[in-house]
């Protein structure tokens, strides 16, 4: 049954999965183009010193990159089955609720993980051609918070969407919003790496949290 | 899985809740206050300070305030206020360029004249802050080795970075980002027939160009001996000194001051501080007592008269007055204004009987850490917990279960927000 959930999953989030793909991928072809253009226009010593001693992010625009591709594929994901509560009729399979909803965001993570990973790998390539690894290690702890950010949001849209009521909708996006502001401080470059294990901690509380709405969405009472 | 997932989703909020609520208040009602400026005035003798108050201002501030800035004080360690131009008065050797405009130099002290020529030779700053240690800071583990006698008016930077591996001093050319391997060897070649013992524990220099010269970096090796690395005309100069291995050096401040008097300010493994010599590199000991290099500012302030030194936590500076001989002649402790309890305070520590902090030192390090309120904080619970009682009540048509009254107990505010958002009962 799971297996025929992630199938369910597969057709329904490709386009969407496609459409958000393509446009990371197009940042970070935008942030490849940037990066040279750097060392077309000054010395790489010049640049070096400014990227690894003066907090300049040579990747600056993937920024909110991941925290709205994480919020898109919730929505592309989760809107759906919301419309007319088609999210019922999986909830009514012969198969536990929890069952069938860790299903569905397992898939959406490995989605957006899928996608995440990818803008990470190309960073690392990309900083390793210009840079020494020192700088490459820096880079990512530097992305590695948006990323972890566009995993609240992820999360934060399953749980919006899948909560009932309208006024606990607002404050589960308002936790959302501020757990994913936690990844975004404007600090200098790799400064999270001391307290990324812990945040993200707080936020795989968000895992079996996405539940809760499930379980108010399938027992409320319809008047 | 219900239970298990309110349980998760209320410990979010609650984590949530404590690190934004306490930050929004600090935000709204206890504004950032600078630091105390503590200064040793070579005129009277005494310490004095420039401080940001907070709360009540006492009308004799209010009354020397030339400017609209009456909540600026200046003082000194026996509780009198001055104007800003007397204070300046008191400290030639800080506003020599306003005494100078105000034809107050030279000015004689202790029966010696100093002018404005006399008074700059004589001065310079060292300022230590925590994040600069490898342990808060945020920089990469290469470091530029400029160029010491470039024969130009202005320091440049190389074409090369260099890294310390487990067996060599290794230099990465930016042109081709690929090891240089012939500098790798000649410097690693020259560093080993100095006796250096790999692998290095720290590289201390000054990252910049914006310097009058270069000093080159000083790297501390295995055994705690630390060796004084240069580039001269593109070779190596390497110079073990002569700072004592027990010691155990863990940070050198490079200075690059034009007076060449020191290298700068040498940091322990213990938290005690020497200045480093220039031509001997001669340490001299620098009695700052409960000076913690991971918490405190300090800042060593030399005029043609004294070396004062000045260390601070978030409430208290520390001030320590030397002669050149470095003898102390002077010491000053004060509880710094921004430490006062306000009403906006002690209001803080009823309502939120912990907080998460989550922040940065300057450009360091991010940092979580967890603070536990104060019994005040019985209030807000008390108050949490009639809130949840009444109000809650009848708001959720229901009495609250035991569970939800010993969370509010324990959390307080962020308990009562967090059982009306996640109320598994729904």
């Amino acid at each position: 049954m799971v297996r025929s959930i992630i199938y369910k999953e597969r057709l329904k989030t490709w386009r969407g999965w496609s459409a958000l793909m393509f446009l990371n991928m197009a940042v970070m072809a935008y942030i490849a183009a940037e990066t040279h253009s750097m060392f077309v226009m000054d010395h790489p010593e010049i640049v070096w010193y400014r990227v690894m001693y003066l907090g300049s992010v040579h990747f600056g625009s993937l920024r909110s990159i991941p925290l709205l591709t994480g919020a898109l594929l919730g929505a592309a994901q989760f809107l759906p089955e919301m419309r007319d509560e088609r999210f019922r009729l999986s909830l009514h399979l012969p198969v536990e609720l929890h069952k069938v909803v860790t299903a569905h965001v397992a898939f959406g993570l490995f989605a957006l993980g899928a996608i995440l990973l990818t803008d990470m790998g190309i960073l690392a390539v990309l900083t390793a051609s210009y840079f020494p690894l020192e700088a490459v290690i820096m880079s990512l702890w530097t992305a590695a918070p948006w990323c972890l950010a566009g995993f609240v949001a992820y999360l934060g849209t399953a749980l919006a969407l899948l909560e009932p009521k309208y006024h606990l909708k607002a404050a589960l996006i308002a936790v959302a919003i501020a757990l994913s502001e936690l990844y975004m401080y404007r600090t200098a470059p790799g400064s999270y790496r001391t307290i990324l294990p812990i945040l993200v901690l707080l936020s795989a509380l968000l895992v079996p949290g996405v539940l809760l709405p499930a379980y108010r969405f399938r027992f409320r009472r319809l008047s | 899985m219900r239970r298990i997932s309110a349980a998760s989703l209320i410990l979010l909020i609650i984590a949530v809740s404590s690190i934004y609520l306490p930050m929004a208040y600090r935000k709204l009602f206890i504004p950032d206050t600078e630091k105390t400026h503590l200064l040793f005035s070579p005129v009277t003798k005494k310490f004095v300070y420039r401080e940001q108050l907070i709360g009540d201002i006492p009308e004799e501030v209010r009354s020397k305030a030339d400017d609209h800035h009456s909540e600026i004080a200046y003082g000194d360690q026996d509780g009198n206020y001055y104007g800003r131009l007397d204070f300046e008065r008191m400290l030639p050797f800080i506003y020599s360029k306003n005494m100078d405009m105000l034809g107050l130099l030279p000015i004689e002290i202790d029966s010696r004249s100093f002018d404005i020529e006399e008074i700059k030779r004589g001065r310079q700053v060292m300022e230590m802050t925590p994040e600069k240690l490898r342990k808060h800071s945020t920089r990469p583990s290469v470091w530029p080795l400029l160029e010491t006698d470039s024969g130009q008016a202005r320091l440049v930077l190389p074409d090369d970075v260099f890294r310390m591996t487990d067996d060599r001093m290794e230099f990465v050319n930016a042109d081709s980002n690929q090891v240089d391997r012939e500098l790798t060897e000649k410097f690693t070649r020259a560093l080993l027939k100095e006796g250096f013992s790999f692998p290095a524990r720290s590289v201390n220099s000054r990252v910049t160009v914006l310097k009058p010269f270069d000093d080159g970096v000083f790297i501390v090796d295995h055994d705690y001996d630390v060796f004084h690395v240069k580039r001269v005309k593109g070779e190596p100069f390497v110079r073990k000194t002569s700072i004592d291995r027990d010691i155990k050096t863990r940070y050198v401040l490079v200075s690059e001051n034009l007076r060449k008097v020191y290298h700068g300010l040498l940091i322990g493994q213990d938290g005690r501080a020497w200045l480093l010599g220039f031509d001997d590199y001669e340490t001299i000991p620098l009695p700052l007592e409960g000076y913690n290099p991971d918490e405190m500012d300090l800042k060593i302030l030399t005029d043609p008269l004294y070396v004062t030194a000045t260390w601070s936590d978030e409430t208290t500076i520390h001030g320590l007055a030397m002669d050149r001989s470095y003898r102390p002649v002077a010491s000053f402790d004060h509880t710094m204004s921004r430490a006062a309890d306000t009403r906006a305070k002690k209001i803080y520590r009823a309502l939120f009987p912990f907080s998460l902090d989550l922040g940065h030192r300057r450009r360091g390090n991010m940092e979580i850490s967890f603070r536990l309120g104060d019994r005040t904080a019985v209030v807000g619970i008390v108050a949490a917990l009639t809130a949840l009682l009444t109000v809650g009540s009848s708001i959720r048509k229901r009495r609250p279960k035991p569970y939800e009254i010993i969370l509010v107990a324990l959390t307080g505010l962020y308990g009562l927000i967090a059982v009306f958002l996640v109320d598994p009962e729904r």
